[in-house]
């Protein structure tokens, strides 16, 4: 599967210490639905058409990975992707390597394979991303649509098809992978046509296993309509927000002494940046989280992470002649930092003791400034 | 380096001994004794470390002197932080209030002894029903007027009060533009409690395409409501801390069996409930017409021996053909939760033995699957869309 490169990851040969796993699938392009390349072929007319930035989506998480995802104790081990992309949707890195279609027989060989890794060890991490068209009935289940969805030689009705909650429910026993994340992204289909996938046999699903992991988590985010799903050329909603999700650390906690995402923050990050994104598109869109929601750490940070800091005074007239004064912790002075007002710099996340002496000030101004990634302002009350 | 600044140092070294300890008072404050002492707090040093695990209840810490800070959720699902200095030999108090902010009297309290509102033109109420008015062995809900109100807000919208008097309804119906939407009530009854006043609860319109609404409910409900804020805003972890102390306390202690099923379904959801077997099966037994409890109960004797799961399979199926509303041109079943009806069409598609009433679990998914498309998953109280001609009966 491409494009991933073990060696820049650090894959270790022949040896089995605790890898993370991925495996994303993106799908936009479907052969059969409305203005694939054989939609006059389609076992029977679901009413479905193209999408525009599911494999898209899929690139950027991939991306992420890639370039982001760091975890010292199960460092990245694989990453598959399967992606049938729209003409000209992906990133020139990735459509230059030809990628692999997420067609069902190389879904079923690739979750196999990623199954296998899993496997392998039981402190291995797996994480799962997939976008394109889905069919979600309930807030328990969900199918995705794959490429060859509704092709007349397929076994089924839904031989292109994956049941993305039966693949999860096969992935967590007590033999694989012990902290797992799932995330479906899925389009979800019009009315009418929902009722009946839920009698259709025939979607990919791997055996369930006894046991569980110790942690699964399962996003479902379904929006409500074709144009809900992504601005056009662009990002999914959901990718969007589970992109920024990963990238806001939170402090450190009993669970990890580094700044981290973990799965309960990532939980309440998504489901309301989700919504927030949707509302602003003038649309709605939910997370469902469900499986077993056991605490775990989904990314780690190296040392502090840095946070934009602005201050300013009210009345702001005070600034120019002011000085200001930043302590962490109001033991440790940080040097370098600016000391006129208004104030603005990148600072490491903390609780600071501000003060601001001015000539015109009735006293010296103390306070406090809890300092969080990525942003934070204060506009600090004086008394002139 | 100023003046000012060279005071501060000299503070600093006066107060850098660290064997000079100080203390941290937090405590809590909220109308409900049970949250008083449940809902938890962090406390973080300068740099957001923990400086211990998560506190609950009133704690006095020991701590160097230095800034820290204290943060919460409060009852209605805020996040709460609030910086504060620990001085050497000092004792610093913070105190958390449970609520983010007090509830002021406003107009709708003086609207009460009005006369009742006309239904705006395009809003309007077509029935309701409750449990009273549903014989022991009777299927069906019957319409009523009783118990629904209309309220005017200052911005020209509406909302619906339900609640008053005695005829409590359990779910209420509204027609917009050949649209109708019925919703369903976490009602209290006098069936069970003496508290009708805390069974009110308010209906709240939304701007959207479709009629869509919020169930807001009365404040003295505060664990329910501390309860569905947290699962609204996906905080899985405060959700199941406070659901597995909530839930066995609002089925015995405060009679809210429906805010019991609501906090079993999330610890189900989450595969947290196995080790709540038995209060979910005193819920379903105590409270027949719980059809979100009946489900529960399936689904964990589901996974059990053939006699169980057969016993399982009847509340299944109970659970979805027993009491209904027939406000649509149809009828639907009488499920508190959405999240109830996605599980029993999910125990209906997933049965543990797959040869076991293989033709009744798809007869009933054709029959009640196609009602998914009219629930609103994103409400946590169900709701349910209807563009059909509906008629009251």
């Amino acid at each position: 599967m491409v494009p991933f490169d073990p060696d820049r990851v650090g894959r270790v040969p022949g040896g089995d210490p605790p890898l993370t796993h991925v495996l994303i699938v993106g799908v936009s392009r479907y052969t059969f639905f409305e203005g694939g390349a054989r939609e006059g072929d389609a076992r029977e007319d679901w009413g479905m058409g193209q999408l525009t930035a599911a494999a898209l989506s899929a690139c950027r998480v991939a991306e992420w990975f890639l370039k982001r995802y760091r975890n010292p104790d199960a460092p990245l081990g694989s990453l598959r992707i399967m992606l049938s992309p729209q003409d000209a949707e992906l990133p020139a890195e990735f459509a230059a390597q030809a990628p692999v279609a997420a067609t069902r027989a190389n879904f079923v060989r690739a979750f196999k394979d990623f199954k296998a890794d899993c496997e392998r060890h039981r402190d291995n991490v797996a994480f799962v991303y997939a976008a394109g068209h889905g069919v979600q009935l309930t807030k328990h289940g969900a199918i995705l649509l794959l490429e060859d969805a509704g092709d007349p030689d397929g076994d089924t009705s839904l031989h292109g098809a994956a049941d993305f909650v039966g693949c999860h429910r096969g992935l967590d026993h007590g033999c694989s992978a012990g902290t797992q994340f799932w995330f479906l992204d899925a389009c979800r289909q019009r009315p009418e046509i929902a009722p009946r996938f839920e009698i259709m046999k025939g979607a990919f699903v791997p055996d369930a296993l006894p046991g569980g992991a110790r942690a699964s988590h399962l996003f479902l985010a379904a929006s409500t309509g074709q144009s809900a799903f992504a601005r056009i050329g662009d990002r999914t909603l959901f990718c969007e927000a589970l992109l920024e999700s990963l990238d806001l650390p939170g402090a450190p906690s009993a669970l990890c002494p580094e700044w981290h995402v973990s799965a309960h923050r990532l939980s309440e990050s998504l489901t309301t940046r989700v919504a927030k994104l949707a509302a602003s598109e003038g649309i709605e869109q939910a997370v469902h989280p469900t499986g077993n929601t056991t605490e775990a750490i989904v990314h780690r940070f190296q040392g502090v992470p840095k946070v934009q800091l602005s201050i300013c005074t009210n009345p702001s007239d005070v600034q120019p002649h002011a000085s200001l004064s930043l302590r962490l912790g109001r033991n440790q002075r940080i040097p370098g930092v600016p000391t006129s007002l208004p104030f603005s710099a990148l600072v490491d996340a903390g609780i600071y003791a501000v003060s601001v002496t001015a000539p015109t000030l009735h006293e010296p101004y103390l306070g406090t400034i809890d300092a969080k990634p990525p942003v934070t302002h204060a506009e600090l009350e004086v008394e002139v | 380096m100023s003046r000012a600044e060279e005071q501060e140092d000299e503070e600093q070294e006066e107060e850098a001994d660290p064997a000079e300890l100080g203390q941290l008072s937090v405590s809590l404050s909220s109308a409900s004794m049970f949250l008083q002492d449940h809902l938890a707090f962090d406390v973080r040093d300068s740099a957001h470390r923990p400086v211990g695990p998560r506190m609950r209840g009133p704690q006095t810490l020991d701590l160097a002197p230095g800034l820290y800070s204290v943060d919460a959720v409060h009852e209605d699902g805020s996040r709460w932080s609030a910086v504060t200095q620990v001085r050497p030999r000092t004792t610093t108090e913070v105190h958390l209030f449970g609520s983010s902010e007090k509830k002021q009297p406003g107009p709708r309290s003086a609207w009460v002894n009005r006369a009742q509102p006309a239904w705006p033109v395009d809003l309007q109420f077509l029935g309701s029903g409750g449990l009273e008015s549903c014989p022991a062995e009777g299927p069906e809900f019957a319409a009523s007027s009783e118990g629904v109100r209309c309220v005017p807000n200052a911005d020209g919208s509406f909302d619906a009060e339900v609640g008053r008097g005695s005829a409590l309804p359990a779910w209420a119906c509204f027609t917009r533009k050949g649209e109708a939407l019925v919703v369903m009530l976490p009602v209290n009854t006098p069936v069970w409690t003496h508290d009708t006043v805390a069974s009110r609860a308010t209906i709240r319109f939304l701007e959207r395409s479709h009629l869509r609404a919020v169930v807001e409910l009365d404040e003295r409900r505060r664990v329910l409501i501390a309860l569905r804020s947290r699962v609204e805003r996906g905080m899985i972890g405060e959700a199941s801390e406070l659901a597995r102390d909530a839930t066995a306390l609002l089925l015995e202690k405060y009679s809210d069996p429906v805010g019991a099923a609501f906090g079993a379904l999330f610890l189900h959801r989450i595969k947290h409930l196995d080790a709540q077997a038995d209060w979910v099966a005193n819920l379903a037994n105590g409270f027949p017409w719980l059809r979100d409890a009946q489900i529960l109960r399936a689904s964990l004797q589901a996974r059990g021996s053939a006699a169980e799961r057969e016993e399982a399979f009847a509340r299944l199926r109970d659970g979805l053909i027993g009491f209904r509303v027939a406000l649509f041109a149809g009828t639907v079943p009488y499920f508190l939760f959405s999240e109830a009806f996605s599980l029993a069409l999910s125990l209906l598609r997933r049965w543990p033995a797959d040869d076991e009433h293989r033709d009744e679990r798809e007869e009933l998914i054709l029959r009640f699957a196609p009602l998914a498309n009219r629930y609103d998953y994103g409400s946590t109280f169900a709701q349910l869309n209807d563009t059909s001609k509906p008629e009251a009966r």
